[in-house]
């Protein structure tokens, strides 16, 4: 009997047919209003207005780094566990030794491998050290209670960076620095440029990393500000998985986004690794126009502003930013409260303007050192 | 030793001509499965995702897979002649830092620093050819090892950071070109694809590396020097792997740290689904590149349908992968029944 295969071989193919064109027919609604084709004067003069803020580097270290009470005792310790397989973590452990010689302490770093069991085991070897300090980040506190519980009973300050849980006591967990307020200004400002660079009329794809509630804080952020001063614009969100970072698979997913909206002309990246192969990718499949901005410029991001094919990054140096963080710290030992640093030190916006000469962030503001010296009252500094 | 269920022997024996209810049934799914599921699917997007039907959409398809097919390929020939190379995703990742790390900070001639990568590539392989047929250690395991170890090599290199500056602009130009609005890299699968499937079909070399790969013990009673030709296997593999890091590096402008590592499970599904496809049972150069523009075709038309749904990708490769070796399977013990 042939008849009964080949109905059978048919009937597959038409069920597969048949299903992946209900599935396709069913379609993912829009999330977002269509698009005007002139924005409001309002939005222009108020994304303009902020952005006029950004239009030169910074030369002073934001408000809040007021002076503390007195200077920081010499001879303490800060532990830093970083990941050694990623560059910028390094750069901000040796600029976290150089915040700690400023006040006459000593830092010390431990690797971990990225996975939570080791970071837990590292965590346990710090507390083991007694500093007076652990500094980690992009670890979210509920999900090493234990260790941070270990910490506060020997006296030790835990920094979080990049967290959305607010600093809770000192000793334990008591300080923080990039968490979500300066997440928020991330948002602003990246929504701001894109409102104000389309005269409000941006058509803007957000290209988020799943799985990690800090970055959903700037992502929001940027969403509530469309929505609340630019009518014209349009906004769709999308996100990727860190696994497929700089894979075909994930510029693809991007790709394929930017190919079903072919409105789409702003291209927002929230992790500068989601640049890798982009360029090129848009390329070959002739969109035209796209602008690719984003938060966290590496130098691939320095690059393809100097290229021309990236538009605008903001962000600071990792340098700058490990001199921020050690702020923190010292700000909850000085005051025995709780410190969430609601701003980071030398936030800057990167276009192709001011690129030229650059390959990698620079330290803004240029004279940190000597800023953070001022406020610690480092004896000599001011 | 990795060795596949071989298909059915061919039911036309040698000199008679093939009837046409022989010639019909060499379209099945057995060997086809994978042809018509692709088909199904383009029609399928044809005519519900509107944009798939823009030359565009064919191009990025075309080139988001050259490279995943040309380490694939790579793997390929090791995997025919038994040799499991682990190994290819990190010596990609190597040849891309290295090609970058020569002309940035040695400032070498770009096509020198093509050539040293290639060359030191192939000594990839002969490494791996040392631990797995002269140290016995089991392929995966000695391959592993490999990969651990270029993974710690391409660091100390580059201290785990991309480089941008000081890559020859012709190097560039030459890996990111369009030939008739096709983008070059798609030029040089199709070339080594070319390459690799007259040597594994029509030559003494193949034919070898097939026998190896099937039964090895057979072809060492028969007088075959089973090492030497998995030297060769492992040695095609290194270097194809290091051309894929160098293309890949062409392409992008730009040496990215780790570049081939996200390559390494799409070129073993690819290679294992190719197997099933065309010539069912035996890895081959056809049934691979079917695999992987499969793949890459249903991937897309979700992608365009369902964006900013980033798990669709997964389940599609997942399901697909079941289903065309499935459907493969079910056909082979079907004929087989017969």
């Amino acid at each position: 009997m042939s008849s009964s295969p080949a109905r059978l071989r048919l009937a597959l193919a038409a069920i597969g047919v048949c299903a992946i064109t209900l599935a396709s027919c069913s379609g993912a609604p829009s999330s977002a209003p269509s698009g005007g084709a002139t924005g409001s004067p309002e939005c222009v003069s108020a994304a303009r207005s902020f952005m006029a803020g950004y239009a030169s580097p910074p030369t002073t270290l934001p408000p809040d780094f007021t002076p503390l009470s007195k200077a920081p005792k010499t001879g303490g310790k800060v532990i830093k566990i970083f990941n050694a397989q990623i560059p910028n973590d390094v750069l901000g452990f040796e600029a976290t030794k150089g915040a700690a010689e400023a006040v006459g302490w000593t830092a010390e770093g431990i690797s971990f491998n990225g996975t939570p069991p080791d970071f837990a085991e590292k965590f346990d070897q710090a507390i083991a050290a007694r500093p007076d300090v652990i500094m980690a980040a992009g670890r979210e506190p509920e999900t090493f209670d234990k260790q941070i519980a270990a910490a506060k009973a020997a006296g030790i300050l835990v920094e979080i960076n990049s967290t959305v849980s607010p600093p809770r006591e000192v000793p334990g967990f008591g300080a923080g620095a990039l968490n979500v307020k300066p997440q928020q200004l991330n948002g602003e400002i990246a929504a701001q440029w894109a409102m104000a660079d389309s005269g409000c009329t941006a058509d803007v794809l957000i290209v988020n990393l799943a799985g990690f509630p800090i970055l959903k804080v700037t992502t929001d952020r940027m969403q509530e500000l469309f929505k609340s001063q630019c009518p014209s614009c349009r906004v769709t969100y999308s996100e990727i998985q860190p696994k497929d970072i700089g894979t075909t698979q994930g510029t693809g997913s991007i790709i394929g986004a930017l190919q079903s909206s072919p409105t789409t002309k702003y291209l927002y990246l929230n992790n500068s690794g989601l640049n890798k192969g982009l360029a090129t990718a848009i390329k070959q499949a002739n969109l035209s126009g796209v602008k690719i901005f984003g938060v966290g410029p590496d130098a691939g991001a320095i690059a393809g502003l100097k290229d021309g094919t990236n538009s605008m990054w903001s962000g600071g140096s990792p340098v700058v930013l490990a001199w921020s963080a050690f702020d923190s710290a010292l700000r909850a030992l000085d005051t025995g409260k709780p410190v969430d640093q609601p701003q980071v030190a030398g936030v800057s916006v990167f276009t192709k303007d001011n690129t030229a000469s650059i390959t990698s962030t620079p330290d803004y503001p240029t004279n940190y050192q000597q800023l953070f010296r001022t406020v610690w009252r480092v004896p000599g500094a001011a | 030793m990795t060795t596949l269920p071989s298909g059915p022997p061919t039911r036309v024996p040698p000199g008679e001509k093939a009837t046409w209810q022989q010639r019909r049934t060499d379209f099945g799914l057995a060997r086809f499965s994978g042809v018509y599921v692709a088909v199904a699917l383009i029609i399928a997007y044809l005519l519900t995702v509107p944009v798939f039907r823009s030359v565009d959409v064919a191009r990025v398809i075309a080139s988001s897979q050259a490279i995943t097919g040309i380490l694939t390929l790579g793997l390929m020939t090791a995997l025919i002649c038994g040799v499991f190379d682990v190994s290819i995703a990190a010596n990609m990742s190597f040849a891309a830092s290295f090609v970058g790390w020569l002309q940035s900070v040695h400032d070498v001639d770009w096509v020198l620093a093509v050539a040293s990568t290639l060359l030191v590539g192939g000594l990839i392989g002969v490494v791996n050819a040392v631990i797995v047929t002269r140290w016995h250690v089991e392929a995966v395991i000695g391959t592993l090892g490999t990969m651990s170890i270029l993974a710690a090599l391409s660091f100390l290199l580059v201290r785990g950071e991309d480089i941008y500056d000081g890559i020859d602009e012709t190097f560039k130009s030459v890996g990111s070109a369009t030939v008739l609005t096709v983008p070059v890299s798609v030029y040089y699968l199709i070339a080594l694809a070319a390459v690799l499937y007259v040597v594994l079909e029509h030559t003494p070399l193949g034919r070898y590396f097939y026998a190896i790969g099937a039964n090895s013990e057979a072809c060492r009673l028969a007088g075959i020097k089973i090492v030497r030709y998995q030297w060769i296997g492992l040695i095609i593999s290194g270097v194809v792997a290091s051309l894929a890091g160098v293309l890949y590096t062409m392409q992008q402008g730009a040496a990215s740290f780790g570049a081939g590592d996200p390559f390494l499970l799409p070129a073993f599904a690819a290679a294992f689904l190719g197997s099933t496809q065309i010539k069912p049972g035996r890895f081959n150069v056809i049934g691979t590149l079917v695999a992987i523009y499969l793949l890459a075709i249903g991937v897309k038309g979700l992608q365009l349908q369902f964006p900013g749904n980033p798990w669709i990708s997964d389940l599609f490769n997942g399901i697909a992968l079941i289903l065309a070796v499935g459907l493969s399977q079910r056909a082979l013990r079907r004929r087989a029944r017969r």
